[in-house]
């Protein structure tokens, strides 16, 4: 782990029929400087059993867009790899903090759809023609306690590494972190920019150095 | 980008729609899914793949600094169970 945001455990587990994520991820199209094998900008919407939908490095070559699906069984986890090249209608700029970011708005959820059935979805905000898409929904049996127990689904937006140290990378990070909550009526809440009251950051020593962070619904390393 | 509406809750697998929460109105919405699938490999990814991703799974944990030894090894084991979770029908 380069660098990232956690979610504190009572907020891990602060939702009950669905949860929800956004952000921007900040992704140049190549990561510069050292990296020689992965490095993935990815994050999870707490949900034990939802999905990362996230931005996947190789070396120095043009990125994949992926979604690893944690409800699906052994063999089915990998279930979208998107080349960078078909990524055009959904690539675009953010501004934060005086400078100017390529990045991709990613949306996953993680809802129940009847007793005991559970659905995890990924969208795509399609800057050309100012549309949400649909790219990724499974369906599967499930239960809360699946949900909102456990550790995986507690990493928000992070760098992951895969190597000891990082050197003259390109900025990475993620903007505009929000989170939408369920409730056990089966109402849901509204956007909340992820504070630092519900989550907390972790830094690893990899080598990444802090552009900014904004508590802690955005962040931007370089290394 | 515009906030995302609230999840569209439980409407049928083939089915995709975005109401605006307050106005009720429809979203601009399409389903991509068939495209996506197709720019997608039909067959597992390269083992290296594979095996970076449980690697950093387990490796985050280890290094966690959160977590006790206890907590490290309830995680592990988690993280093991859903990756190789068998198929409901297998």
């Amino acid at each position: 782990m380069g660098y990232g945001v956690f979610y504190n455990g009572s907020f891990k587990s602060a939702f009950a029929q669905g949860t929800s994520l956004y952000f921007d991820i900040v992704c140049p199209t190549a990561p510069g400087g050292n990296v020689n094998t992965w490095l993935y900008l990815t994050g999870m919407n707490r949900a034990g059993r939802g999905i990362e939908a996230f931005v996947s490095y190789y070396g120095q070559t043009a990125p994949h867009f992926k979604v690893f699906d944690w409800a699906r069984p052994e063999a089915e986890h990998w279930q979208v790899d998107c080349p960078w090249s078909s990524l055009g209608s959904y690539l675009g700029t953010v501004n934060a903090h005086g400078r100017t970011y390529q990045t991709i708005g990613v949306w996953n959820s993680t809802f129940q759809i009847a007793d005991g059935q559970w659905r995890n979805e990924a969208w795509l905000w399609n800057r050309a023609v100012s549309r949400w898409d649909l790219i990724y929904r499974y369906d599967y049996a499930g239960t809360q306690a699946e949900q909102t127990g456990g550790y995986v689904g507690s990493w928000g937006p992070i760098v992951e590494t895969f190597q000891d140290s990082y050197q003259n990378t390109n900025e990475l990070g993620a903007l505009n972190t929000m989170l939408i909550s369920r409730n056990s009526s089966g109402t849901w809440g509204s956007w909340q920019l992820l504070s630092a009251a519900d989550s907390y950051i972790r830094i690893d020593n990899k080598g990444f150095d802090l552009t900014f962070l904004d508590p802690n619904y955005a962040f931007v390393v370089d290394s | 980008m515009p906030q995302p509406p609230v999840p569209p809750d439980d409407r049928p697998a083939d089915e995709v729609a975005l109401t605006d929460p307050a106005t009720g109105e429809p979203i601009p919405a399409a389903d991509m899914r068939e495209a996506f699938s197709r720019m997608s490999p039909t067959d597992q990814p390269e083992p290296d793949a594979d095996r970076a991703f449980v690697d950093g799974r387990l490796e985050m944990i280890r290094t966690d600094p959160t977590l006790t030894e206890a907590q490290k090894e309830a995680a592990i084991a988690e993280v093991l169970e859903k990756l190789h979770r068998r198929a409901p029908d297998s």
